[in-house]
């Protein structure tokens, strides 16, 4: 899923994205870089999101927060790029992920 | 050398704000305090689920199956504070029902997870304490650690699990590798001067990366295999979870003290959170809570301490009177009330009435209201059977004070007034008399049936005679 580095984001290098509901299952997602490949890569960021459980009825909203490395050897991103959130498969490799994203920080 | 329990209990006497520690700085006998702990409060949910001491009671509230701490995102840390106070409660209270020693004042201590030594860490990141699952006790026995796996209501419940299957897991393998990212996360956070902000990125940041790390993915029953702190339903029932908490509340701690001035919004002190607190009662942790952190070790915080605890604590809940007669001394006529007032009277669990006579050393159930010497009675409505583990019912288990404001106990004795009203008795055993010396009364106890039992079956510290004075 792409996302749009905000004003706030190249400026802090930290990418906030908040999703309208806590996900049942937690997990680890990636951001990267358009230009990158994520198999032979190092992400730009790691953000984990804490699930609420099979059977649960919660409604929390939550926000996946991404501190963005900016080591030389790190592609470079301005506002107004995209950056693709995956997450990984069973496999080991990632994937898409579909998120319902209500604001990008 | 005084344990924490110990060294607490003196600093409440003394007045002072209780201090969690660092789990890796404890001494073996705190450890050790902490395991039969947490293991009492196993046993108790054992005894009686539903017991509000039990661990399993606790658990629950955050997730499964009452879900009340992810119900709003702005309330994170104070729903987190309150909760964590309630179990370091319960916590204490288990320890000092084990022990049958009301002279202790545990606190939880914290994990801090932003550092890792060889001497007190195992090679996944975690301290050795709560990884270790077996541990060898005073005897020698290797038995399970207390610390590193908990039986679950969530589990067992909503997952049907059994067995070995009901208790918590964790799969920690990658939990290492982010040690430094949150020794990194804590330090950018410390530098957030606004509350929201810094509250927001350290839930979704630090605090929920332990959950997941720690949790991790392996071999479990639960849905994709996940280890009970990865979710919010099944986290609070693994033991880490209290300790990680303390940490996280240490960290808002510290922070509050490097931004003294910062504005919690008026929503966040208004919230309700969890065991009805308001947020404005535990901002300020030390006045509110009565509680402390402190990195040095316990023996530093002994010799800071010092000798201040030369009384020992005053036993609150001092024998009942066994006497049947209660020798009332002179009382004087010319009252517009006088009543028989009982104090601590421990509501029973059958129903009773205790009828009092004046003078009458021989009075049985067959004397009934109509004699001379009946002056009046009292009709208690038994509680019923106790539905808890040993020692659920007993006050003495539940007493509150500035260092414990959990919501008292249910069956508050030391809040109902329980009066028998004399006033037309002993008008007239005085009669035209000024005054008569000593009065007895006998308090003749009886039970449902009508039949006169021990004097035993109603429990009360004492009672004394008020008389009213026309104004």
């Amino acid at each position: 899923m792409d996302v749009p580095v905000t004003p706030k984001t190249a400026r802090e290098n930290v990418l906030r994205v908040w999703l309208a509901r806590v996900p049942e299952s937690s997990g680890v997602f990636y951001a990267f870089h358009p230009h990158q490949d994520p198999e032979a890569d190092e992400p730009l960021g790691e953000a984990h999101i804490y699930g609420r459980g099979a059977g649960s009825d919660a409604m929390e909203r939550v926000m996946l927060i991404f501190h963005l490395r900016t080591a030389e050897t790190m592609p470079q991103y301005s506002e107004g790029d995209t950056l693709r959130l995956l997450t990984r498969n069973k496999d080991g490799g990632f994937e898409d992920t579909a998120l319902e994203i209500v604001e990008v920080e | 050398m005084d344990t924490v329990a110990k060294l607490n209990f003196r600093r409440k006497k003394a007045g002072l704000p209780l201090i969690r520690f660092d789990l890796t700085r404890l001494n073996p006998d705190d450890i050790q305090d902490l395991r039969d702990a947490y293991a009492a409060m196993y046993e108790i949910s054992e005894i009686a689920v539903g017991d509000n001491r039990g661990y399993q009671a606790l658990a629950r509230g955050h997730g499964y199956d009452l879900d009340l701490c992810h119900d709003d995102n702005r309330i994170f840390l104070t729903w987190h504070r309150s909760y964590l106070y309630s179990f370091e409660k319960a916590l204490n209270t288990a320890l000092q029902w084990k022990r049958d020693d009301d002279e202790l004042e545990l606190t939880l201590p914290f994990w801090d997870w932003t550092t890792q030594k060889a001497a007190t860490h195992a090679s996944n990141g975690l301290p050795r304490v709560v990884d270790a699952p077996t541990y060898e006790n005073e005897a020698g026995d290797t038995v399970p650690n207390p610390l590193a796996s908990a039986p679950s209501l969530y589990r067992e419940i909503s997952q049907g699990l059994s067995g070995d299957e009901r208790f918590t897991q964790r799969f920690p393998s990658s939990f290492r590798d982010v040690i430094p990212q949150l020794r990194d996360d804590v330090e950018r956070h410390m530098d957030n001067p606004n509350y929201m902000r810094f509250q927001e990125d350290f839930d979704f940041g630090a605090h929920g990366t332990v959950h997941v790390r720690v949790g991790g993915l392996g071999d479990s029953p639960l849905p994709n295999g996940i280890g009970d702190m990865m979710s919010i339903g099944s986290a609070a029932y693994d033991p880490i979870f209290w300790l990680h908490h303390c940490q996280c509340d240490k960290v808002w701690f510290d922070w509050q003290a490097l931004h003294p001035g910062a504005n919690v919004p008026e929503f966040v002190l208004d919230a309700v959170v969890y065991d009805g607190r308001a947020g404005r009662d535990l901002v300020d942790a030390e006045t509110s809570l009565r509680y402390i952190y402190s990195e040095d070790s316990v023996e530093a915080a002994v010799a800071a301490t010092g000798t201040t605890d030369s009384a020992p604590a005053g036993n609150l809940s001092a024998a009942a009177n066994p006497a049947k007669e209660i020798q009332l001394g002179t009382v004087e006529g010319g009252f517009v009330r006088a009543q028989l007032d009982f104090y601590s009277l421990r509501p029973p669990k059958d129903s009773y009435e205790i009828r009092a006579y004046i003078a009458n050393p021989n009075c049985t159930e067959k004397t009934g209201y109509k004699h001379e010497s009946f002056s009046g009675r009292l009709v208690l409505f038994g509680h019923g059977q106790c539905h808890g583990a040993p020692g659920h019912c007993n006050p003495k288990y539940y007493r509150r004070d500035e260092y414990d404001i959990r919501s008292k106990h249910p069956l508050r004795h030391a809040h109902t007034r329980y009066t028998i009203d004399m006033t037309r008795g002993i008008r007239r055993y005085i009669g035209r008399k000024k005054s008569v010396k000593n009065l007895k009364i006998y308090l003749l106890v009886v039970d449902g049936t009508g039949k006169a039992v021990s004097p035993e079956s109603v429990q009360y510290d004492g009672c004394s005679l008020r008389t009213f004075a026309k104004k």
